[in-house]
């Protein structure tokens, strides 16, 4: 294969909500290894433009590439993008590992019951195999003890770890990440932010919507700064983060540092 | 007094015979209401307007009429229909014949009905989070349906289907008025032919009774079963 094809191409999203334009043409890249951090204030579309990513949300023109394959897709008579082929959409999307803002595990499944749903029922490992890579992974998360316990059992935190860990059973090529520290109590944060720290250092592609502003400058090596549904400043954290080159980013990153 | 009681406990030998009939409307129609009442209550859910609409009629018709008509109808009805057309030369005429064959009919439809309002209630009721987990890993549409939606919508409303099947045991009784006889109409054999009024019928509501409790108990674990992940 090319080592040169990008691992996700993201490319020229629209997405409109009735009459709201709510992405207006969003494209960027990230290749093997890279880990994209997307910010921006609230509505400026960027939960919107992750979940176009593995059309959670169909968009309303635009193209998605894993490893340089497309998800096909036609229009239908509303004008969103649907599958052609909704076989491969489902095999993409088994290579987007995605970690929600709430979490999102099964309730009626155990811990373990969570992480090897997909191997065994998308990937059709033996049950045997999942497992013993599902109790690698929760060791991985710090969770090893817990694989017997329910959902509704763990912390929020913990929670989040489980569904990291079960995202990462499908070994993904990208993994997603749509604010998983938001809905989190603030002494829960950072055991969730040392998981994700441990992935980065893996050199994991990961493409992360989030407010937490010094994780995204520690981690990642692109900075999407969303506004309006326009990426609006592109770069390193460095770049975008010292050098703010405009009135509106910097109006934004003063509103989480008040200094 | 004694006569009273002894009287009673004459009358249960007779009805605990019956008991069984009783048993195997409530379990036939329960199975085969809850199997049809999920696929109504999908149907129902499903916003293509050819499969929406015949449901949600059906549904509406039988909840909103009294069983004893629909009973009343159906074995009448239908069954003096049927014993006029072709339906009495074919081999399941013997079969046809038979009250009970209708009143399986009634209470399967009837309790599909309610089955398909509650399960209706208890799927729309998942959170949207626990569907879209399942279809950004990959899941199918029955894949999501089969191991997601479905196991969270039974564990959800567990509780009203079991309340509905008590409800449809002691509904059973109304067979009774199409030639079964089931407890109460044997309750009613056992009037006529002893000449007491109350005693059959103490003794038929006490079997009711016992039968009940018994349900219960047996649903009990399968409910804590089927909800254990609801425990924080």
């Amino acid at each position: 294969m090319d080592t040169n094809q990008p691992a996700l191409s993201v490319k020229d999203i629209h997405k409109q909500f009735g009459n709201t334009e709510v992405l207006k043409g969003v494209s960027f890249q990230a290749h093997s290894g890279d880990v994209v951090s997307i910010i921006g204030s609230s509505g400026s579309g960027k939960s919107t433009l992750l979940r176009c990513i593995n059309f959670l949300e169909s968009p309303n023109s635009g193209e998605i590439l894993v490893e340089g394959e497309a998800i096909r897709t036609r229009k239908d008579k509303t004008g969103a993008l649907v599958p052609v082929d909704k076989g491969q959409l489902r095999q993409m999307r088994a290579r987007l590992g995605m970690v929600f803002q709430n979490f999102n595990l099964w309730d009626h499944r155990t811990v373990i019951e969570n992480i090897i749903e997909g191997p065994v029922h998308i990937l059709k490992q033996s049950k045997k195999d999942a497992k013993e890579q599902a109790r690698a992974l929760l060791d991985k998360v710090g969770l090893y003890n817990k694989e017997d316990q329910y959902p509704s059992q763990l912390s929020g935190g913990q929670q989040q770890r489980v569904a990291i860990a079960r995202a990462l059973a499908m070994n993904p090529t990208v993994m997603l990440f749509d604010e998983p520290t938001s809905a989190l109590d603030p002494e829960l944060v950072t055991e969730v932010i040392t998981v994700i720290r441990q992935l980065a250092d893996e050199k994991r592609t990961m493409i992360m919507v989030t407010h937490e502003m010094a994780l995204a400058r520690e981690i990642s090596n692109q900075l999407i700064f969303l506004d309006q549904g326009l990426i609006h400043t592109q770069g390193s954290p460095e770049e975008v983060m010292d050098n703010p080159d405009s009135e509106r980013l910097r109006q934004f990153l003063g509103m989480l540092n008040p200094a | 007094m004694n006569d009273f009681v002894g009287n009673i406990i004459n009358c249960l030998p007779d009805l605990l015979a019956a008991a069984p009939l009783t048993l195997l409307l409530t379990l036939v129609a329960g199975v085969i209401g809850l199997i049809m009442g999920t696929f109504l209550a999908l149907a129902r859910l499903s916003g293509r307007p050819l499969l929406s609409w015949p449901a949600a009629t059906f549904m509406f018709v039988v909840r909103g009429t009294p069983l004893l008509v629909q009973l009343y109808l159906i074995y009448y009805g239908l069954g003096q229909y049927l014993g006029h057309s072709w339906v009495r030369q074919s081999f399941l005429w013997p079969y046809m014949r038979e009250g009970l064959t209708f009143a399986l009919f009634a209470y399967s439809m009837n309790q599909a009905a309610y089955n398909a309002e509650v399960l209706r209630g208890a799927i729309q009721s998942i959170s949207k989070g626990q569907i879209e987990a399942a279809q950004a890993i990959g899941m199918s549409g029955f894949q999501t349906l089969w191991r997601v939606r479905l196991p969270l919508a039974f564990g959800n409303c567990l509780p009203v289907l079991t309340s509905d099947i008590i409800i449809l045991l002691k509904s059973t009784a109304l067979a009774s008025t199409v030639t079964i006889l089931e407890l109460m109409g044997t309750a009613r054999v056992i009037q006529r032919q002893s000449l007491q009024i109350y005693e059959p019928l103490i003794a038929c509501g006490l079997v009711y009774f016992v039968v009940v409790i018994m349900l219960t108990a047996l649903m009990r674990p399968l409910e804590n079963r089927l909800t254990r992940f609801r425990k924080g």
